[in-house]
């Protein structure tokens, strides 16, 4: 029998995904079966766009947590790394290059497999791995590709022209090869309609990540890793909004109840970088010693407002990402923003997970780890991939949490 | 004459720091190829581009993961050991994640006084041209309050001009390490592109054209090798060339970013000096990370193109993803065309070079047979 991995969450909210995560991929097969055209799409490709257009979009690097925490990653991996992508390579692009070439090779599929893709689409500028990666689905797979770029903006949100012009042209690239692909023209009031309530909904987040900073904790990222996943994938939708709203009253109902998630709140962490996606559980670890993981590096919304919204909705996405940048760009940023959220979140110590593959996120792990010893905050370290589980040791990572746990009593 | 290239290279920093002397002008260091060098030149800026040491890092461990591009961090461990202490700037470009992010850990930790990023589009478009030339332009500007003065559209067409003529003489003098029995060796021809890098353009202009005249008939010609085509992520050193030949090889053509793709393709002299500029740095400049494998892969072939070669070398830095995720793809059509391929995967230590002359070895005495 496979043990559970994942985290043991504290919301009912929460708890809605793992159906909604099920019927989405359901819903996925069901669409290619109909005819709809599917897009295989790297994370930061704007679905809004694609559901205006009635085209069914498929996130992998989700599929890739997925498959990641049903242990089922080292299969996949292995599969990729017969077809030559060696182990230097991301875990999630190595399991579906495995996926994709070597498909006799690799274990039963999660959901019944991935719906065929139509056309893939890849943002270029988040790291280097998805364009090599996406670029080598087209060729092997024969499928046209798409690639959606944006100015990489190291100095954070940006008020040139120049470059919210060339994000606007992208995005309208974007479109054209859509409509050329499915032969449908684009209807910008569908998709004005689904930016109205992704502005609503990035309102609703704004506000979560405000009361996380509650004590004691009413919400920590065991919950939060599982419950940000509508607005990454269902982004533009009713089902999303709801979603939130349900999440926003029930952290305001624990709040005024003051119900933390474990029953005496003694320290509290902050996780940076990607989890083990095939160990969750370790986020509940130090809840037994009365400690929580409150935040993680990702998920907190940091700006409530966008710009007033434009009347073209193409031009007021690309308004809106070029005033927001969702990860700090350089590392000076990085730094700011980790001691920031440190102070704000009451967080007495930081776990970074340092995932050799991932070269966008590890490269900074080692400063950021630094800058905050340097500031006296506690930190430990943990290096492992964050899909391919072969070189875990769950009794080595226990140990070295217990002595962490340890430190951080002493201090308490 | 050769000798002088090498010579060159091997003193960089005190060449550079003599220039900087006696022209009272300022060095700027650039990281990759797609830094349009023209525009520091026009500025009357030294350019000199990065490079690594074989030597053991130690100042970059203190503050990187050990999984990292050691090309990148052999670079920046040499930056933090105050060898590049007399660059005045520093242009760090948008290319792969590890450039990318020493944009950030030069501003942290190096006290280089003027350090630019440049947005360069990662696709290849219509859009793109026009963002990369205004971009260009508020580059120039920079540089424009960094030495106070303007620069004027003549001098750009100047410097426009010299670096065309560096090309052609690079292509010319790369072209004839495919003459059978060769005239010069892939070794030296390495050396002449790596200094043209660090030399001013027009010393080393004067320079070659001198060597090409007189090339042909030179008395010492190398030895002739088994024929062979090196692809690589990035090689900053002739350290590789030179053991290929000590094995009984002889690279006679390549595809690198040191290498040709630093001179391949001109600048139209007859456009808009900044237009003309995006246009080549853009779209001739064959790196994954900006073009799609169906055209990278006709870069690599066509590089071999009459140079009748027996077997190809791929040699990419570890953990440098834009190229793990081709590799696969080349070596298939290497391989396809009959081409049997070796592979190395860098780590720019001292202790990989005998790993790697018993392989080459191998390879060779495999292909003589
Ligand atoms: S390298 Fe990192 S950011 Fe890129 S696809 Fe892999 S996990 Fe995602
Ligand atoms: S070798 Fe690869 S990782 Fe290293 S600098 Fe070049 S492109 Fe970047």
């Amino acid at each position: 029998m496979v043990q559970s991995t994942s985290a043991r969450k504290s919301l009912r909210t929460t708890l809605e995904v793992p159906t909604l995560r099920k019927s989405y991929y359901a819903q996925t097969l069901d669409d290619s079966k109909k005819g709809k055209k599917v897009a295989w799409c790297s994370n930061n490709i704007p679905s809004e766009i694609l559901d205006a257009m009635d085209i069914t979009s498929v996130f992998l690097e989700n599929y890739a947590t997925v498959i990641a925490s049903k242990r089922l990653a080292s299969g996949f991996c292995a599969a990729g790394e017969t077809v030559g992508f060696s182990q230097d390579v991301c875990g999630y692009a190595r399991m579906l290059m495995g996926y994709v070439l070597a498909r006799d090779k690799v274990p039963e599929p999660p959901y019944g497999g991935l719906a065929e893709p139509d056309f893939l689409l890849v943002n270029s500028y988040s790291c280097d791995s998805r364009l090599g990666w996406f670029a080598a689905m087209s060729r092997t797979l024969n499928v046209p590709l798409h690639v959606h770029d944006a100015p990489y903006q190291p100095e954070g949100p940006s008020h040139s022209a120049a470059d919210a012009e060339y994000i606007e042209r992208e995005l309208r690239s974007l479109v054209a090869f859509l409509e050329e692909q499915t032969g449908t023209k684009f209807e910008p009031d569908k998709l004005r309609a689904r930016r109205a309530i992704s502005r609503q909904t990035s309102d609703i987040m704004y506000e979560i990540s405000q009361l996380r900073k509650a004590v004691p904790s009413p919400m920590g990222s065991a919950d939060m890793f599982t419950a940000v996943w509508p607005s990454m994938y269902l982004a533009g939708t009713s089902e999303c909004e709801e979603f939130y709203n349900r999440l926003l009253a029930e952290l305001k109902e624990r709040i005024d109840g003051q119900i933390g998630i474990v029953p005496e709140e003694k320290f509290r962490i902050m996780w940076s970088g990607i989890p083990f996606w095939y160990d969750m559980r370790l986020i509940n670890y130090v809840e037994d010693f009365g400690g929580i993981v409150a935040l993680e590096s990702f998920y907190r919304t940091r700006e409530r407002r966008l710009p007033p919204q434009d009347d073209d909705p193409i031009k007021d996405m690309a308004l809106s990402s070029v005033r927001q940048r969702a990860f700090p760009s350089t590392i000076i940023a990085s730094i700011d923003d980790i001691l920031e959220a440190v102070k704000e979140y009451s967080i007495d110590g930081v776990i970074l997970s340092y995932n050799p593959s991932c070269r966008m996120l590890y490269v900074s792990q080692t400063e950021l780890q630094k800058a905050l010893e340097d500031q006296g905050i506690p930190t430990l370290g943990l290096e492992c991939d964050m899909a391919d589980e072969r070189t875990y040791s769950e009794g080595q990572v226990k140990t070295r949490l217990d002595a962490f746990v340890e430190r951080l009593l002493a201090k308490a | 004459m050769l000798e002088q290239f090498r010579q060159y290279h091997l003193a960089r920093h005190q060449n550079a720091r003599v220039w900087k002397e006696q022209s009272g002008s300022q060095v700027l260091g650039t990281l990759c190829c797609c830094v349009p060098e023209e525009i520091i030149h026009a500025a009357g800026i030294l350019p000199v581009r990065i490079m690594g040491e074989h030597e053991e890092t130690t100042e970059a461990d203190i503050h990187f993961p050990t999984n990292l591009c050691p090309y990148c961090k052999s670079c920046f461990d040499q930056a933090l050991k105050e060898r590049y202490d007399y660059l005045d700037g520093l242009v760090i470009p948008n290319v792969c994640n590890m450039i990318k992010a020493m944009y950030g850990f030069s501003k942290l930790l190096l006290k280089t006084p003027y350090i630019r990023f440049l947005e360069v589009p990662q696709r290849l478009s219509d859009q793109g041209v026009d963002y990369f030339t205004k971009e260009l332009r508020r580059f120039k500007e920079s540089l424009e309050d960094f030495v106070g003065k303007p620069i004027l559209d003549e001098a750009l067409h100047h410097s426009i001009d010299v670096y065309n003529e560096s090309r052609t003489l690079l292509e010319k003098v790369s072209e004839l390490r495919k003459k059978s029995p060769p005239v010069v060796s892939g070794s030296e021809v390495q050396e002449i592109v790596l200094s043209s890098m660090l030399m001013p353009k027009e010393e080393h202009n004067r320079l070659l054209a001198g060597l090409l005249d007189h090339i042909e008939e030179r008395d010492d010609p190398p030895e002739a090798g088994v024929r062979l085509f090196v692809s690589a992520s990035i090689l900053d050193d002739t350290d590789l060339f030179a053991l290929i030949e000590e094995c009984g090889g002889m690279v006679v053509a390549d595809d690198m970013p040191m290498g040709s793709r630093y001179f391949f393709g001109q600048v139209d002299s007859n456009s808009e000096p900044l237009r003309a500029l995006a246009d080549r740095y853009l779209n001739k400049i064959a790196c994954p990370r900006k073009m799609l494998p169906e055209e990278r892969l006709n870069f690599a072939t066509d590089r071999m193109l009459d140079a009748d070669v027996k077997g190809t070398i791929i040699h990419n830095m570890r953990a440098c993803d834009s190229h793990l995720y081709e590799y696969p793809l080349l070596r298939q059509q290497l391989e396809s065309q009959g081409l049997p391929v070796l592979f190395f995967r860098g780590e720019e230590t001292e202790t990989e070079k005998e790993q790697q002359r018993a392989d080459i070895e191998a390879f060779i005495e495999m292909l003589e047979d």
